[in-house]
């Protein structure tokens, strides 16, 4: 038993001993490293202690500033991880990719529209020639709102002659209406369901480089019913679109029934501007004529010309005045009331009279002028940047243009706006905040 | 009101009144005491042995653009001491500057030409102890960068060196290898650790694709690269009549690499790096090198930490890198004209022409003209040194006081002209692009030596020494040894007190050299702090300088005062 005990002894001596070896040697072999190491390195410390400390006032200044600055701060902190995670997916890349094709001859884009929805447009280009192109375009919304269309554009039949045919199908379930006339009251705002089908060929002739002639007939059948207003509380028939305070059913032309109408249209433009997205030099001219009569009646008989010119000014330094004028003129054919009130010349919106809303204003005859004056923010390479601009629109709608374009005061709206623009592409992003005497209206737009 | 009440708001403003009147007339004297110099604490040496820190990755650029814009900017001006000291004319100054200014050694900077005069042959080598990679055998392509910028390849020579070549845009020829390699050359000459950058010239046949070589397509997918993607990158690259690519040619980094450093903060994991990167002068001072050469891109990810040495015995080294977008290249093309001018995305900018209808048109939005190709946009015309701004706000920059500007200027004036053109002629120039490039260098460089020794007292290099028993206090006025002010035209206002601020001796000089017989008269009482106050009057201006303060300490026991330290006003 003692021996076994001295065994254990001497055991646990030989283990200890050695431990204590390595010990040694351990803190021996980095002689230079570990040392000097944690000389320096307490050096360091020392410094920090005697040079990084911040006096107490400091402290609570700083603090005091993260406080306020927290509930701004984190939104932004949550901003740049999205930015972050965005763009380490290359998310948009990736859907870009799976929306184009590798030989870009098809291509699958967003659109969006106030009237129409959300929805996509889908291109097969390069089709006969370079410049053929077929493309189907479908968008939705609420309360049953959807449009659908089919087109072929640029295909050749002769020469420079193109074919152009067109059909679609549309369920605008919100269209604004405000009653008739330039003295329509806003506080009227109601609106109404149109559902409309077309199809139309267009034969188009290139006679000269940015000059075109082009010829349109086509069949459309078009049918209004009582729109999505959930504001307005209506009493009567559901067919009723609108207000009946505004307009009798019997004095509006075309409400609450379907009308099938042949339309035959010519049309000639010039196009010289040097850009599609953001031209700043050269206009557009283009004026049209137009013949709709009825097919499922003798109701609705009609003509219509229209004229739109635009002229594009660089002033200096990329600044660029835009100045547009236009006007359309409609005339009964088969009595006063056979213009269906769907097909009256409109006002209001992005298009035409920034500041009102949609088709603010209806009335057979339109006029209408713009002064925009836009500069750049920021210019990349001359291919793509972003442009700020201010505008007036003004413009009136009027029964007959030829008694009324003197009289009367003309609507006013102003405002400004940010656009951003690709040169190569001609894609142009736009939002726009207008100004007018009834309301304040921003508008997004994004696309050619 | 009572009249009590009167009383006591009387007495109340009164008491106020004396208050601030006591506190500014206090301030006011407070100027003219004799504040005793005392010196800095040393900096120790952050090049001791560490473990090896963490790898890092890069920022995303996108996501770091917007911090720096927006979120920092916030925190910056919410940062109420920071705010207040920097309205005071007190901003908090580098916290590694010694007591005559400088900096020391460190794994940051080294002082190289501003300290010692490099020879041309020291500014031609640069860095570089290679001529770039071997172009008579094959290159294996091992990692390609087809997405953004600039495209290229990281590849293996023959030798086993790994290198990044580095296009050039088509119809650009040497635009942005000319502006890496002259740069590198710059950055070093001035202190700071680059990579060894060379232009190459070879022939497309020696790129040879290896295996599994990983790139992100232009798609943003990531997979490995077939030789259908090689040859279509090959299609973005120009190839000369001759049947060779020009490029650039960056040798990988000696060391472990550790991904980029920041501008701001330090590395946690790196014991040595204990000051905040934006308070230290060489890194706060780099904005002024970068404006000389245009460095607009001065973003995290354009740098790299390296580990030098074995684990746990290294040290973690910072270099500057990828100079492609410098001088008048803007990587795809000439720099396009607002580079310097505005941020990339600039808020200030955009509010300012909202507001002003975009009639107030910038100078820089004139159009101008690029003279040669390989140059790109790059002229002197419109520097505003104090105005200048890189593509995204630098956080160290925007720390950057006056004397951390004085400092980085020292470093810009250093450079000779004859310097600049050999640095110059490193770049694949012909002789007439390489002659207007270093006209425009030099050019810049007295713009912002005019603009920082006209705002700081240029007053440098103190040095006492004892001529013909008079012991002389010599010093250089840096804005006339450099040539951008006339001597003759250059007057020396001092006074001389002790610390007992007793007024000993005022005067002005004609010359660089300060007779301290006066100073020596007064050796008996020893250990006394003396501070010699120095403005310069120049012909072409109408007042006098800001001032430095030269402090010297002479003991009974000396011959000759000890310089202890300077001050300079901002």
């Amino acid at each position: 038993m003692r021996k076994i005990v001295s065994d254990f002894q001497q055991l646990f001596m030989l283990i200890s001993s050695g431990f204590i070896i390595l010990i040694s040697f351990n803190q021996l072999t980095p002689a230079y490293s570990a040392t000097q190491q944690s000389s320096s390195l307490d050096s360091i410390e020392t410094w920090k202690k005697n040079n990084l400390k911040r006096p107490v006032l400091e402290v609570i200044g700083e603090t005091t500033g993260d406080i306020v600055y927290l509930p701004f701060r984190l939104p932004l902190i949550g901003m740049r991880e999205s930015i972050k995670i965005i763009d380490n997916t290359k998310i948009i890349q990736q859907i870009n990719d799976l929306l184009e094709s590798d030989d870009g001859t098809r291509k699958l884009a967003f659109i969006a529209s106030p009237s129409t929805g959300l929805g996509g447009h889908y291109k097969q280009m390069k089709l006969v020639t370079d410049s053929t192109t077929i493309s189907l375009k479908a968008s939705a919304w609420a309360h049953r709102m959807q449009s659908y269309e089919l087109s072929l554009t640029n295909m050749p039949i002769y020469r420079s002659i193109f074919v152009e045919p067109l059909i679609s199908y549309q369920f605008l379930s919100t269209e604004p209406y405000f009653g008739l006339r330039d003295s329509s009251d806003y506080s009227y705002k109601s609106n109404f369901a149109l559902e409309k089908s077309i199809g139309e060929i267009n034969l188009v002739l290139y006679p000269v480089k940015s000059g075109y002639l082009k010829a349109t007939g086509g069949m459309e059948v078009n049918h209004t019913f009582r729109g999505y207003d959930t504001d307005y509380e209506f009493e009567g028939d559901i067919e009723s679109p609108w207000s009946p305070n505004l307009a009798p059913l019997n004095s509006l032309a075309g409400a609450g029934e379907s009308v099938q109408m042949t339309h035959l249209a010519i049309e000639a433009g010039i196009d010289t501007k040097n850009h599609i997205g953001i031209p700043s030099a050269g206009y557009e001219i283009n004026t049209s004529a137009g013949y709709y009569d009825q097919t499922n009646g003798d109701d609705y008989k009609f003509w219509l010309g229209t004229f739109n010119f635009t002229k594009y000014t660089h002033l200096i330094y990329k600044r660029v005045i835009v100045l547009r004028f236009g006007g359309e003129l409609r005339d009964p054919l088969a009595g006063d009331n056979s213009i269906p009130f769907y097909h009256w010349s409109s006002l209001g919106g992005t298009g035409s009279l920034r500041g009102f809303d949609r088709d603010r204003f209806r009335d057979k005859d339109a006029m209408y002028g713009s002064l925009e004056y836009r500069y750049p923010l920021r210019n990349y390479w001359d291919k793509f940047g972003l442009d700020f601009l201010y505008f007036v629109d003004g413009g009136k709608v009027m029964e007959d243009f030829q008694v009324d374009y003197s009289e009367g005061s003309y609507q006013i709206g102003f405002g400004f706006g940010l656009r951003a623009w690709n040169i190569d592409s001609g894609e142009t992003m736009k939002m726009e905040v207008g100004f007018s005497r009834e309301v304040v209206k921003v508008y997004f737009v994004l696309g050619l | 009101m009572s009249i009590n009440k009167k009383l006591f708001i009387y007495n109340y403003s009164s008491v106020a009144f004396v208050l601030i009147f006591t506190s500014i007339f206090g301030i006011t004297l407070s100027g003219y005491s004799f504040e005793p110099f005392v010196a800095p604490e040393l900096v120790p040496d952050d090049r001791t042995p560490v473990p090896l820190p963490e790898f890092r990755s890069a920022e995303n650029d996108l996501a770091d653009s917007f911090d720096k814009q927006f979120i920092v900017q916030g925190d910056q001006m919410l940062d109420f001491p920071r705010t207040l000291t920097k309205i005071s004319g007190r901003p908090r100054q580098a916290l590694n500057a010694d007591a005559f200014g400088e900096v020391r050694n460190s794994s940051w900077f080294t002082n190289r030409n501003a300290f010692t005069h490099m020879t041309l042959a020291e500014i031609a080598q640069g860095p570089g102890i290679y001529s770039g990679p071997d172009t008579s055998a094959a290159w294996q392509i091992v990692r390609a960068k087809a997405e953004g910028v600039t495209i290229g390849f990281h590849i293996i020579d023959s030798r086993g060196d790994k290198y990044v070549i580095k296009f050039d845009p088509i119809g650009y020829a040497g635009l942005n290898s000319g502006a890496e390699v002259v740069c590198t050359k710059l950055y070093y000459a001035a202190g700071f650790n680059v990579p060894e950058n060379t232009t190459v010239y070879f022939r497309p046949e020696i790129l040879v694709l290896g295996e599994k070589v990983k790139f992100t397509d232009k798609k943003g997918r990531k997979r490995y690269m077939n030789q259908q993607d090689f040859e279509e990158i090959m299609l973005r690259v120009e190839i000369s009549p001759n049947g060779l690519i020009q490029a650039a040619a960056s040798k990988y980094i000696e060391g472990k690499l550790l991904g980029p450093f920041h501008f701001d903060g330090v590395r946690e994991d790196d014991p040595n790096d204990f000051i905040p990167h934006e308070h230290r002068r060489e890194v706060r001072g780099l904005k002024i090198i970068g404006i000389w050469l245009n460095n607009i891109d001065a973003k995290s990810n354009n740098s790299m930490d390296t580990y030098i040495g074995e684990d746990g015995e290294g040290f973690v080294r910072h270099y500057m890198m990828d100079f492609g977008s410098n001088l008048g290249s803007g990587s795809k093309g000439p720099q396009p004209q607002y580079r310097g001018h505005e941020n990339e995305f600039d808020p200030h900018e955009a509010l300012f022409k909202i507001g002003t209808l975009g009639l107030w048109i910038r100078s820089w939005e004139k159009p101008d003209s690029v003279h040669f190709p390989t140059v790109g946009r790059f002229s002197a015309d419109l520097l505003e040194p104090d105005k200048f701004k890189f593509i995204i706000p630098n956080t160290a920059y925007d720390n950057c006081t006056d004397l951390d500007a004085y400092w980085g200027t020292k470093l810009v004036m250093s450079f000779t002209e004859d310097q600049i053109e050999t640095a110059v002629a490193a770049g694949p120039y012909s002789a007439e692009a390489g002659k207007y490039l270093t006209k425009v260098l030099i050019e810049r460089r007295d713009v912002i030596g005019k603009h920082w020794f006209g705002r700081v007292n240029p007053l440098d290099n103190f040095e006492i020494s004892k001529n013909q028993d008079a012991t002389v206090l010599n010093f250089t006025d840096l804005a006339v040894s450099t040539g951008l002010e006339d001597k003759s035209g250059s007057k020396y206002h001092y006074e001389i007190r002790s610390i007992d601020n007793q007024k000993i001796e005022s005067g002005v000089l004609e010359n660089n050299n300060l007779s301290l017989a006066s100073i020596m008269k007064l050796k008996e009482r020893g250990g006394v702090q003396y501070e010699i106050t120095f403005r310069i009057k120049r012909e072409s201006q109408k007042k006098l300088s800001k001032w430095v303060k030269v402090y010297l300490e002479l003991d009974k026991s000396s011959t000759m005062p000890v310089l202890v330290g300077l001050k300079r006003q901002e």
